[in-house]
């Protein structure tokens, strides 16, 4: 396979931060799925004892760490020693710069020697200056530049956003790169971090699920890290702006509060109120079942906000019909923590998002369109792609719910062995399937005659020819196959498809 | 409802195939006074796998009938030394729990027998019939069974 391919393919790859699809790298790439899956796999081979690319199931291909990866490494992936860091594409080269100024701000460097290592000309580092700024502005973050010096500017608050935002993923945490390129994550740190996420658990009474998990031990990793490396701290005692006190939430600042009584410690220095305000902020944005909010304290603007997204799905008639009471008492769960995080600016990662825009690609766009018209409505901030993500769920399982029970009838030899087994295993995996009996195969036609209702008859053993409705006839095992096969003929069942 | 457990036995012949173990099964339940033709019950289970395969789990197979060559519920299970090659034209196949039925079994009997099917699907309950000791098998087989 030719070295300037698998050259292109890494080049693909460094320009993108998350997963790349198969289909998208074969068509600019203009080769088969097949000849990139070929390539990945030699590329890995060749790159050591770390593979280079990361492969996923469902997801695609990306570069396991762009951050360290130079063409130094691709060209040793390619037996080709000689390429060096200056050929770092422009949005690596970047994230390496801003990476380095975000993590020690205000420190201020000199541009000459920023970059330096990557040998480009003025033009090139001018155009690096307006992206950066660009991308700091988006966190109301400046870039600073006076006599050939930069460094960033802004509010404590803005940067760890930023940092968390631009550099944190899950594949930080799990690979330990998470905030110094090229080096382990503090070990240690980490290991604090999470003894009082534990600690968080057992006060509340309830487990911190994914992803707010993550979010939290962001946040709490990057308050040691930033006083570690530049002794920055939240600038005053002033509560946060969207901190309001609540009464019934004091539970959980005396969570926070013991929380940061622990960090204090731990770093042996004194730590502002505000970051008792913070933590609670990503408490307060966080989905915990049965901890820190129950059904009754939704407050009013929450149940409106829940209740004109369920109605603006509904709009498009393939929803119409979705059962808007049991949606609601689920969403509004989700869309409490959800307005939280839109107030304070805190944004969490939803790796299932891609998985969810293929299976559900139609309700997707009509969740996000519905979410933009009720971001106008309520005067919300921004709902990004990966919560409208986390909102689509919602909206798929209350179609699915939807879905019109098939009556069915399991038959097996005696009715009393594999028919029960498969009984057993079509309760657990078929919510949609309402099994009206269980008999044996002679008993067929008197059971017929008594349930009319019956649509589909499911069974382990061969059947009679006479029978005039859709069978199936599966293995007692119900592998997959079988799973697949019943779910489609169900779905033909309730489109009036299916023919005996 | 009996329950017996035969361990590694002697089956007088390898390899076994699918008609030699049933002939082998039916004639130790004849010998043990629970079947009244073996070669007739022998046909029986023959024709239950004609109708489709009786594998229920990797490597275990469930041979059943209901038949008048029985008086009780009864369940024999089986734990091979060697796998019986391609039991269902596919897979091998190394435990064989064979249900028997009378025409007319008891409310009772019924009842525990669709409780031990319904336990089936339970992937811990499957995991001791498919691989575990022969005291395990006995216990659940009874608890469930008896």
């Amino acid at each position: 396979m030719e070295t300037g391919f698998r050259k292109s393919l890494i080049g693909y790859l460094l320009n993108r931060r998350d997963f790349v699809r198969g289909s998208e790298l074969s068509a600019a790439l203009k080769v088969s799925t097949k000849t990139i899956s070929r390539a990945v796999r030699q590329i890995n081979q060749q790159s050591g004892q770390h593979e280079l690319i990361e492969a996923k199931r469902g997801r695609g291909y990306r570069l396991r760490n762009p951050e360290a990866v130079s063409f130094g490494d691709v060209g040793c992936a390619m037996g080709d020693a000689n390429v060096d860091v200056s050929r770092l594409s422009s949005i690596e080269r970047r994230d390496e710069i801003v990476k380095r100024l975000l993590i020690t701000a205000p420190q201020k460097y000199r541009m000459s020697e920023l970059w330096a290592k990557y040998y480009i000309g003025d033009s090139s580092m001018a155009t690096d200056l307006r992206a950066l700024r660009l991308m700091l502005g988006r966190f109301r973050l400046s870039l600073e530049r006076v006599s050939g010096y930069v460094w960033v500017e802004g509010a404590e608050a803005d940067i760890r956003r930023a940092i968390s935002s631009l550099f944190v993923d899950e594949g930080d945490l799990a690979n330990h790169q998470f905030m110094q390129p090229n080096q382990s994550i503090e070990q240690r740190d980490a290991a604090f971090v999470n003894k009082q996420l534990d600690l968080i658990e057992e006060l509340i009474h309830a487990e911190i699920p994914y992803p707010y998990r993550v979010n939290i031990f962001t946040h709490l990793y990057i308050l040691i890290e930033r006083f570690r490396r530049v002794g920055s701290l939240m600038e005053d005692t002033t509560c946060p702006e969207g901190y309001g006190g609540p009464e019934e939430h004091s539970k959980v600042m005396d969570v926070c509060r013991s929380v940061i009584e622990n960090v204090k410690m731990y770093l042996d220095a004194d730590l502002p109120d505000a970051e008792i305000y913070y933590l609670y902020q990503y408490l307060t944005s966080s989905r915990i079942e049965g901890g820190l909010s129950t059904p009754a304290e939704i407050p009013e603007e929450v149940r409106s906000a829940t209740q004109y997204l369920i109605e603006q799905v509904a709009l498009d008639p393939r929803y119409g019909d979705i059962d808007n009471r049991e949606l609601f008492s689920g969403l509004a769960k989700h869309m409490k923590p959800l307005l939280n995080r839109l107030q304070n600016k805190i944004k969490v990662n939803n790796n299932l998002l891609e998985q969810i825009r293929l299976e559900y690609p139609h309700l997707f766009r009509t969740v996000q369109d519905a979410t933009k018209r009720l971001e106008e409505r309520f005067g919300l901030n921004h709902i990004d792609e990966e919560e409208v993500g986390f909102i689509t769920v919602y909206f798929a399982q209350a179609v699915e719910n939807l879905r019109m029970p098939v009556n069915i009838l399991l038959v097996c030899t005696t009715g009393l062995g594999t028919a029960q087994l498969l009984r057993s295993k079509i309760e657990r995996r078929f919510s949609d399937l309402n099994i009206v009996e269980t008999v044996a195969v002679k008993d067929i036609d008197a059971v017929l005659d008594r349930h009319p209702e019956i649509s589909l008859i499911v069974s382990t053993v061969g059947l009679p020819e006479s029978l005039t409705m859709p069978t199936l006839v599966v293995s007692a095992m119900l592998t997959i196959e079988d799973q697949e096969r019943l779910e489609r003929t169900a779905d033909q069942i309730r489109s009036g498809e299916a023919g005996r | 409802m009996r329950a017996i457990t035969e361990w590694d036995p002697d089956l007088g012949m390898t390899p076994v195939d699918v008609f030699g173990f049933f002939d082998w099964a039916t004639d130790r339940l004849r010998g043990m006074g629970l079947v009244r033709d073996p070669d007739r019950l022998r046909e029986q289970l023959m024709a239950r796998e004609a109708a489709g395969s009786t594998l229920v789990d990797t490597d275990l197979a469930n041979p059943h009938a209901q038949t008048s060559e029985v008086r009780g519920c009864l369940l024999f299970y089986t734990k091979l030394r060697d796998p019986i090659q391609r039991w269902d034209g596919r897979h091998d196949v190394d435990r064989i729990l064979i249900t028997l039925l009378p025409e007319e079994p008891e409310g009772e009997d019924m009842a525990r027998l669709r409780m031990l099917y319904r336990h089936m699907a339970d992937e811990v309950f499957m995991k001791v019939l498919q691989a575990g000791t022969d005291r395990d098998v006995q216990q659940i087989l009874l608890t469930e069974g008896k």
